[in-house]
């Protein structure tokens, strides 16, 4: 549908069911085409008066020929008057002569005169006008020329180069040769002297045999084959399948070569009236439209009706199915409108309804999803474990103490749903599996059996036994949900001897009488000789000893560090509050002051763990640069140097390098194990510290500023290296600090800048500011 | 009448299923007829051919490491880097072009950096189809043509002797071109190739100069095809020069365009314009090249040279046009799409683009119907997707935020990696006071695409607005 299109002027059907090909079409003073079953027709188009008259009065002329047409050709072949038409049939060559009696009635006479005949050695393909009433015929098959002067027998002659397919043929008058291509895509041109000199052997010795004296004049490479030469004034126009040549025909040389970005169909040359020496040639693609070229470029371009095969003159194409078409080039109004959908009024009222409408079930959509609470009672998971111990391999074929148990989860909502689940302990237990993918039966039921265990470690202690269990459904609207569980004391400590000194102690009093620890403590086995005093050792041998008092109602926990009381502190409270029924109102306190020096003693030491850590690294990473210039250099020499000796020297430099890296390294390696040890220490104090702090704090907006205070300051395991966890901290303690202070006192420079450098003496005075601010808040 | 008859009229007329079907027949009876042996596989090779100068997407070629030579390229010679020196120096502010995201193989496709935190004045603009002239041609992948199952028992290529048949002339280089392009055999054409050239070259030994350069040129498809781009380069004879059509020149080329050498692919175009003057497929690889390379004003001149030459080359008009909107002049961009569509392109991108210039230019009544017409044109859901959010920018110019607003979630939902439209939603949630939702949109559309840099200023703007550092806590 494009504005260039080619308006029609003529156009008409020849026959019904009939197949025309490339050949089929010639133009004289009338159109001749003939078709692949017989038929000849001659038109004389002319305009139409009016859009309803059918062209087909134009007919002049519909004979049938008794064999099928392979080609046809008008001009004069022979020295006779009238219009004379050469016809090549599969094995004959028939000159006709063709004479029109004008008569003032409304038809005109027309008639056909048989004249004569050639029969063809072998089967033809194609008939071009040759030089002086000489026609030539190619052949079908083994690229034979047949010659045929007015009535004379016809000579014929092979062409030299092998010719599988027939290929398009020209004449160019100029130079009286014939050009044609050859199977290997190139292009050859003859003279008609040569092929006659040739042809005279050929009949001399009385068998087709390519003749050694035939020389082409000049060959053109074309890598590909042609579909058409033709030839107009001094240029030979080649149309390839994919390119457009335009060559001198003297001697065959390039004036232009254009490729096609088109599959090309046919084409035509003119000559423009204005310029006579230009030539102006018609494409036609396979996309039904023609384009125009001029001296290589392309001056119009326009849509065809039909995909034509044959294209003559001043545009009369022929299809293959017959459709002959006379076209003038033009425009055309685009008639293309807007694609209109199916227009309805507008109704403004209802259409703000339905926006007004939409708009809320969008809103109403977007919160249902947040509704944790609903999907909470959806499952249902529970976590039973063995109450004691058992020893179990492991896949590292260690033998270890594990507490098996079942998980079993209930989701009656989704009935053979895919879930996932996740398990999240401490770092120093394991669980297995950590996560796996289940499938919930018919019922929305599924059992999991777990193990866990505790991996030992001679510094580490394990600082909570609580089990987050993550399900996420795998569903259109998934959803996820934690449990916590809690894992059994037993896992991780053993009974032991209690201690008498110990240098961290922590003292808890209860508003309860208290209890006996053999009762609290009942999954150990105790004696109730043990009722006040039991020791539990961590399996890094650490061992906290927990004292009651039942005259103070207090209970003392005491051990060499500050980590190893974080696990039973907890515990502790915990036991205390099953122990003590809900209804009874137990509240703890704090009678010891916080241990806040011994924190602060281990985050000493952790920094400065962490600094020479540092300070190792960047050593290592000298030392290995060094090496590996070292290297280089010692390759360098090996290369370039013959003798051996003169190397030495380079390859005690290279060991002394490799031995620095490799105690460097060590070095590394341990302070690396320092760190960790520092940081699992660091991370224990905290939490105690922490559990602490809460205990105390009971109210829920306390325990809102309790919980900022642990997201500031844990985890202390971190990824990345390049600040320490004090700086972090600092900077969140600074916000903290800055942020409860702020309606009371405004803050001027308060904001560390990160390109300060750290001092631990700053850190120190925000730690203990933000602890301070803490307790004030429970004061007021 | 013969049925070889039959047969190549039917050829001619590119019935090629129906010319394989009767070649075949003849084959049956007869089955040492050359000819037709030679018939049925132009016919099956004509049936899938494509122009593979231009096709840059076999995996083969262009992802291939150790074609790149160079790693640090200097400033304005390499197109992959090319990209980011344009962003680091953007001296002018009318040089507000965004980067192209595609080869204009098919006219232009850009993307949008809308925010309007940033810079307001940029919009979208589509490319455009192939005209349907172009369209006629198949492409096909490697040795993924699917004809009929008689094919793959039609030539076998593991028990043909390759050298046997490079001995003929006559049937070596349509078998090749079926290895080649039917097939997709690639390593067996590459060595029939080879062949062929040697057999060639013992007959000709004799001849002075070469004029048979089918076989380089073969070759060198070849080595292109299977990645082996610095065999190519490395020769040094000006063989594609001698060519005697242009296939030569742009198969050069665009090896070294494989291993990211502009400025040398650029002076074997120049070369080949020497012998090719007024070539437009030349002067287009030229104006592609200039493109890359971010250099527009040539680019667009070369363009111009080219429409000089064909007027209805789409890629040109629709290269035009883009920079001509790009540059503030949509009426001229308006009339150059108006253009294309009289040429009888009607494609969702043509429309889209004239609604955008028909709201530059002010022509708010045309807008609607266009993109309405896009929207029923897009095939493809990427297309769909870029549409909806042009038709965002549409709401956003008229001042209705809902209607921004629901386009732009249209997008999200269509295409979930839309990251201008996550920038563009991120705004408006910060407009409305959605202080949350701003952010966490921003900060999705950064982790969608990195070099994004509206939604960097964006989100610096937001952090320092609440001057601390918000990430550590909540």
């Amino acid at each position: 549908m494009s504005l260039f299109k080619s308006r029609d002027w003529w156009n008409t059907k020849c026959g019904i069911d009939e197949t025309f090909g490339a050949f089929h079409m010639c133009i004289a003073s009338y159109e001749n085409t003939a078709n692949g079953t017989g038929y000849l027709r001659i038109y004389d188009p002319k305009a139409p008066s009016s859009p309803e008259t059918s062209c087909l009065a134009d007919l002049q002329l519909e004979t049938q020929l008794a064999l099928p047409v392979l080609a046809v050709l008008s001009g004069r072949f022979n020295n006779t008057d009238g219009l004379h038409v050469a016809v090549l049939h599969p094995m004959h060559l028939r000159i006709l002569r063709i004479v029109i009696n004008e008569n003032t009635e409304l038809n005109s006479h027309c008639t056909v005169d048989f004249m004569y005949e050639h029969r063809l050695p072998l089967h033809g393909y194609t008939l071009i006008a040759g030089p002086s009433n000489v026609l030539c015929v190619q052949s079908l098959a083994e690229g034979m020329l047949m010659f045929f002067e007015n009535e004379r027998v016809g000579v014929s002659c092979k062409l030299p180069t092998l010719h599988l397919l027939p290929s398009p043929i020209c004449y160019v008058p100029s130079t009286e040769s014939f050009i044609v291509t050859d199977s290997s895509w190139n292009l050859q041109s003859y003279s008609y002297q040569s092929l006659a000199n040739s042809t005279i052997e050929q009949q001399s010795s009385r068998t087709p045999c390519a003749s050694n004296k035939l020389l082409f004049d000049w060959e053109f490479e074309l890598g590909e084959p042609a579909i058409d030469i033709q030839n107009l004034g001094s240029y030979i126009v080649i149309l390839g399948e994919r390119h457009l040549y335009c060559l001198k025909d003297s001697d065959g040389t390039i004036i232009w070569v254009r490729k096609l970005d088109y599959h090309p169909m046919c084409f035509t040359l003119l000559t423009p009236p204005d310029f006579v020496d230009d030539v102006v040639i018609l494409v036609c693609t396979d996309a039904s439209t023609l384009v125009v070229y001029k001296d290589n470029i392309v001056e119009w371009n326009c849509k065809l009706p039909t995909t034509p095969l044959s294209i003559k003159g001043l545009i009369v194409t022929l299809t293959d199915l017959g459709q002959l078409n006379i076209v003038y080039m033009g425009t055309q109004q685009v008639e293309y409108s807007f694609l209109q959908a199916p227009q309805r009024p507008i109704n403004y009222e209802r259409g703000m309804k339905e926006v007004q409408q939409l708009k809320k079930s969008l809103r109403a959509g977007h919160l249902k999803e947040l509704n944790p609470k609903e999907k909470e009672k959806e499952i249902e998971l529970n976590l039973n474990l063995d109450a004691q111990t058992c020893s179990e391999y492991l896949e590292t074929q260690h033998l270890a103490e594990a507490i098996k148990g079942n998980l079993t989860i209930a989701m009656p909502k989704n009935q053979n749903a895919n879930i996932r689940v996740f398990f999240t302990c401490d770092s120093l237990i394991v669980a297995t599996p950590s996560e796996t993918c289940l499938q919930l039966d018919g019922v929305g039921q599924a059992a999991l059996p777990m193990m866990f265990h505790a991996v030992p470690s001679k510094c580490g202690m394990v600082a909570s036994l609580h089990v987050e269990v993550s399900v996420i459904t795998v569903l259109a609207g998934a959803s996820s949900m934690t449990r916590q569980f809690i894992l059994p004391l037993q896992l991780v400590m053993k009974l032991s001897v209690p201690v008498r000194e110990a240098r961290v102690k922590v003292t808890l009093s209860a508003n309860q009488p208290a209890a006996s620890l053999a009762q609290l403590f009942q999954d150990f086995t105790l004696d109730e000789s043990a009722s006040n005093l039991i020791a539990l050792k961590h399996f890094n041998g650490t061992v906290v000893s927990i004292l009651v008092s039942k005259t103070t109602n207090k209970y003392r926990l005491q051990s060499d560090s500050l980590a190893a009381l974080a696990l039973l502190v907890d515990e502790l409270q915990r036991r205390l509050h099953l122990y003590f029924s809900a209804s009874t109102n137990l509240q703890m306190n704090l009678d010891s002051p916080l241990p806040v020096q011994e924190t602060w003693n281990q985050i000493e030491t952790h920094y400065s763990n962490y600094v020479e850590l540092k300070k190792e690294t960047i050593k290592l990473g000298q030392a290995t640069r060094q090496f590996q210039i070292i290297q280089r250099v010692f390759h360098n020499k090996i290369l370039t140097t013959k003798t051996v000796g003169l190397t030495e020297g380079i390859f005690a430099a290279v060991q002394l390098a490799h031995e620095h890296v490799t105690l460097s390294i060590q070095q590394v390696e341990r302070f690396q194990e320092d760190f960790k040890n520092a940081t699992q220490m660091l991370g224990g104090s905290l939490k105690c510290l922490l559990t602490l702090i809460k205990v105390e704090k009971n109210s829920s907006d306390k325990q809102r500023s309790v919980r900022l205070l642990e997201k500031a300051l844990l985890p202390v395991e971190q990824l990345d290296f390049d600040q320490s966890w004090q700086q972090i901290v600092e900077s969140k303690l600074n916000y903290l600090v800055r942020q409860r202070s702020l309606p009371a006192a405004p803050t001027t420079t308060a904001a560390t800048s990160s390109d300060k450098e750290f001092n631990l003496t700053n850190f120190k005075k925000i730690f203990l500011q933000a602890l301070d601010n803490l307790k004030k808040e429970s004061q007021s | 009448m013969d049925p070889f008859y039959t047969a190549v009229s039917l050829y001619r007329k590119r019935n090629l299923i129906q010319c394989a079907q009767v070649c075949t027949d003849i084959l049956q009876e007869n089955g040492q007829h050359q000819a037709a042996w030679i018939l049925k596989v132009r016919a099956l090779t004509q049936r899938v051919a494509y122009d593979d100068t231009e096709v840059l997407e076999s995996l083969a070629e262009a992802t291939s490491a150790e074609n790149r030579w160079t790693k640090t390229a200097p400033n304005g010679t390499s197109t992959v880097t090319s990209v980011k020196t344009a962003k680091r120096d953007k001296s002018t502010t009318s040089d507000n072009r965004p980067p192209t995201q595609s080869r204009p193989l098919s006219g232009v496709v850009r993307l949008n950096h809308g925010g309007l935190g940033g810079s307001h004045d940029i919009s979208n603009s589509q490319g455009t189809a192939k005209s349907r002239a172009q369209t006629s041609r198949i492409l096909s992948r490697l040795g993924t043509a699917s004809l009929s199952t008689e094919t793959e028992s039609f030539i076998n290529v593991a028990r043909i002797n390759l050298a046997q048949y490079a001995a003929l002339s006559q049937l070596v280089k349509p078998l090749f071109e079926y290895l080649y392009f039917v097939q997709g055999d690639v390593k067996s054409a590459l060595e029939l190739a080879n062949q062929a050239q040697q057999s060639l070259s013992i007959l000709q030994s004799c001849s002075k100069d070469e004029k048979n350069h089918f076989w380089k040129c073969a070759i060198a498809r070849c080595l292109v095809r299977l990645g082996l781009v610095r065999q190519i380069v490395q020769t040094t004879s000006d063989w594609h020069i001698e060519m005697n059509n242009t296939d030569g020149v742009l198969l050069i080329a665009k090896s070294y365009l494989i291993i990211d050498q502009p400025m040398a692919a650029l002076e074997i175009y120049k070369k080949g314009l020497e012998k090719f003057p007024k070539d437009t497929v030349i002067l287009s690889g030229i104006a592609r090249i200039y493109e890359d390379l971010q250099k527009s004003e040539d680019s667009v001149s070369t363009y111009k040279e080219i429409l000089n030459y064909d007027c209805s080359n789409t890629e040109a008009v629709a290269c035009i046009a883009a920079y001509l909107f790009y540059t503030g002049q949509p009426e001229w961009a308006l009339v150059l799409y108006r253009r294309l569509l009289q040429m009888g392109i009607h494609t969702a991108e043509v429309f889209c683009n004239i609604a955008l210039c028909c709201l530059k230019t002010q022509q708010f009544d045309m807008v609607i119907p266009c993109i309405e017409n896009a929207l029923s044109l897009a095939a493809k859901d990427d297309l769909l997707a870029m549409i909806w959010y042009n038709a965002g920018h549409v709401g956003l110019a008229t001042g209705d935020l809902q209607l921004a607003e629901l386009c732009w979630k249209l997008t999200r939902r269509i295409n979930a990696y839309h990251c201008e439209a996550c920038n563009n939603l991120a705004v408006l949630a910060l407009l409305d006071g959605r202080k949350q939702e701003g952010k966490a949109l921003l900060l999705a559309s950064l982790s969608l695409c990195d070099d994004i840099a509206e939604a960097k200023f964006n989100l610096e703007k937001l952090t320092n607005q609440d001057n601390e550092p918000v990430e550590c806590l909540i």
